[in-house]
């Protein structure tokens, strides 16, 4: 249905034609439940579906692991459209912005082995980083996988991982060299989560909304077939996600956020905000972090389409992805405290699930923190902070 | 289309020109490139030379020149609203055109923009200077009014207002953008090599995160910069684009004065210049701090405003002629 190899251009064109057309159909989506997150999960599966088996969603991946390939544009452009449509964005595109990329670039055949499946909704990812000792020091973390016949022997305990208690597979970090190797001896496993010696469990968040689990590894057999990269090589896979998670991440985020600035001002059109002189300060504030993050980050994306490392400079990004996230669901807040305090409307429960993850939004995936540190030794050359 | 390494050449041209304050020197230079209205339409060459003007503080008269050939405005310096107003400086009334704006380096003939649209000259001798007091210098800024005879107009041109009013938001937010990236210079620089406790200040967590969110403010009120310049919407470069220069500027300002310690307290270091240029500036086309209320309101109540904001950043625009 689209050329080969399209141009964003071309690829929205066809897309925004097909959205039109299936509007009735992608009503259904156009505001996840509050809550439960199971049901929004299987929910969200039609729509995977849809987007799947109409082409959209494997345009920008590469066609040896079962994408139509394409520009990584492609996908921005997908994310772009949706918001704009007022369709839910799927928990699982981010998922998939955090570890699609390190299947393509370094295990092509376990992305050609499950990208498809993920694509269309039939299995969830999920990735094991954080430990609860190693958080912001990612390197010190202590999950052990000893060498065995044919594989490892996987020990230890992840945490924060988003949508853990419902994934079939999980990209675990792992270490493979000796205790005080620190980054240098680390390898990404790919982890069957059915596999003897795996427990997951919820993680009970202030949000209200249970989507982080802890993972617990018990002597779990892994082959050394299912490793994400070379032995060793954890670190610089993980560091490639991390790079592709603040380009793609951000940009998914900032359609989200542009959208809920667009349905706030749906809402108040014409009620006057007089008595929360605070709140229009606040959304013009979150028009200004938003607005920026669109142009940073759609920069990014670009330059990472095009096999450039922005380095340090991602950081700057993923800043400005915090902030704007805080800023953004602030503006909601202050022109509806109420609702925001004690209002009882599927809008309200999310917007509350919203607010606290927001909280968040400058913990996860690097601390804001972190990032002004990379910010100041990369980009800014300031002496090095001392220890 | 410029050749990105003579783009380079010109822009490190036009520094040298900027640093020794020579403004007439860089016009003539300008001009004798052969390819000024080539430079004056690359976008890159206009965003970099107008921050390095605000990086250099250089004086604001250079944005004359370049109104002047994009908009076709005739002769004389371009008067500007007053400090923290939005509309036109002059208006037709009954006996001739009043006058209530700012001025820069102002010659003997002016140029005004009239509400309900048009520019007129008059000699300056028809009307009113008085030099600015406060922050006022080295802007040379004056204030200029009064009441021109039409019989005093010895030239006009039809040039729209908010046209000219948006193309003058993105100057003054790339002058901001470069007075705060020179504080945040003269910020690294001094705790680089400022030394207390047995270390540089720069080594405190405390400064380094100061100076980077400094500069996460400044690179984002530069990129929005740059992605908004296709946008004739002129309450979306005021409030949005100006605003958020503004933001990011007082921000890396403010980090800049705690941080450069007692020395940057003195007049000798030079940050004050920097500091007094920016609160002036800032006020041309409507302050930045207030930009931000207003830019909330002027989303929830004006469709066209809405429209801009939420269309800014094209993420798929044509890329071949078979494109469209």
């Amino acid at each position: 249905m689209v050329d080969e190899d399209p141009t964003p251009h071309a690829y929205r064109a066809q897309l925004r034609q097909w959205l039109a057309e299936n509007s009735e159909l992608l009503r259904d989506y156009a505001q996840r439940p509050a809550g439960d997150i199971r049901s929004a999960i299987d929910h969200e599966r039609g729509l995977l579906q849809l987007l799947y088996s109409a082409g959209w969603s494997r345009y920008g991946w590469p066609r040896h692991v079962g994408g139509f390939g394409g520009s990584v544009l492609l996908r921005a452009v997908l994310y772009d459209e949706l918001a704009a449509h007022d369709v839910e964005t799927p928990e699982a595109y981010v998922i998939l912005e955090t570890l699609g990329p390190i299947l393509v670039e370094f295990a092509a055949g376990l992305a050609s082995r499950h990208l498809r499946s993920f694509l269309s909704g039939d299995e969830i990812w999920a990735q094991g980083f954080s430990e609860p000792d190693a958080g912001s020091d990612l390197a010190s973390l202590r999950t052990r996988a000893q060498a065995a016949p044919g594989g490892y022997r996987l020990n230890g305990q992840k945490v924060w991982t988003t949508l853990g208690q419902f994934a079939n597979h999980a990209a675990v970090l792992a270490r493979t060299g000796p205790a005080d190797s620190a980054h240098r001896g680390l390898t990404m496993l790919w982890v069957d989560l059915s596999a003897s010696g795996v427990t997951v469990r919820p993680i009970l968040a202030i949000s209200g909304r249970d989507e982080f689990a802890e993972m617990f590894f018990e002597d779990v057999y892994v082959p050394s077939s299912e490793t994400i990269g070379g032995e060793g090589d954890g670190w610089a896979v993980a560091m490639f996600l991390l790079q592709y998670e603040r380009g793609m991440y951000a940009w998914l985020r900032q359609a989200i956020l542009r959208r809920r600035l667009r349905q706030l001002a749906a809402r108040l059109h014409g009620c006057p905000t007089g008595s929360r002189p605070g709140g229009e300060a606040a959304l013009g504030a979150a028009l200004g972090l938003v607005a920026i993050l669109r142009s940073l980050s759609l920069h990014t994306v670009g330059r990472l389409g095009s096999g450039e490392n922005p380095g340090g400079e991602i950081s700057i990004d993923k800043v400005t992805l915090g902030l704007a996230e805080q800023a953004t669901f602030d503006a909601v807040r202050r022109l509806d405290p109420d609702g925001f305090a004690t209002g009882g409307s599927v809008a309200d429960d999310v917007l509350r699930e919203e607010w606290f993850y927001s909280r968040a939004s400058t913990i996860f995936g690097g601390a804001i923190d972190i990032q002004r540190d990379i910010v100041a030794d990369r980009v800014l050359h300031l002496p090095r902070a001392s220890r | 289309m410029i050749a990105a390494a003579e783009r380079s050449a010109l822009i490190e041209l036009v520094d040298h020109f900027l640093l020794s304050g020579d403004q007439d020197a860089l016009n003539a230079e300008l001009r004798d490139s052969g390819i000024e209205d080539d430079l004056r339409g690359d976008a890159q060459f206009v965003t970099a030379m107008f921050e390095l003007n605000g990086f250099r503080q250089g004086s604001i008269a250079l944005w004359d020149d370049h109104l002047t050939r994009a908009h076709q405005l005739p002769g004389g310096r371009l008067v500007l609203p007053k400090l923290g107003e939005a509309s036109p400086p002059g208006g037709r009334v009954a006996g001739g055109i009043a006058v209530d704006g700012v001025v820069a380096a102002p010659g003997t003939q002016l140029k005004v923009p009239l509400e309900g649209g048009g520019v007129v000259s008059v000699a300056t001798e028809h009307l009113d200077l008085v030099p600015m007091t406060g922050l006022g210098l080295p802007l040379e800024l004056q204030l200029v009014r009064g009441l021109a005879k039409e019989s005093d107009v010895f030239q006009q041109a039809d040039a729209e207002w908010t046209s000219l009013a948006a193309d003058l938001a993105r100057l003054v937010a790339l002058d901001l953008i470069g007075v705060g990236r020179a504080a945040l210079r003269a910020a690294t620089v001094h705790v680089t090599d400022r030394v207390q406790f047995g270390r540089p200040l720069g080594s405190f967590q405390a400064v380094r995160h100061r100076l980077a969110q400094a500069h996460v403010g400044l690179v984002g009120a530069r990129s929005l910069l740059e992605a908004t310049a296709g946008s004739r919407n002129v309450e979306l470069q005021r409030l949005l684009v100006k605003g958020e220069a503004g933001r990011a500027a007082f921000g890396a300002l403010a980090a800049a004065q705690q941080l450069c310690g007692g020395m940057g307290f003195t007049t000798e270091f030079g940050l004050g210049q920097l500091v007094r240029r920016a609160y002036l500036i800032d006020g041309i086309l409507g302050r930045s701090e207030e930009a931000t209320p207003a830019l909330g309101r002027a989303f929830l109540d004006d469709q066209s405003v809405r429209a801009a904001v939420l269309s800014v950043v094209d993420a798929a625009p044509p890329m071949t002629a078979d494109d469209d």
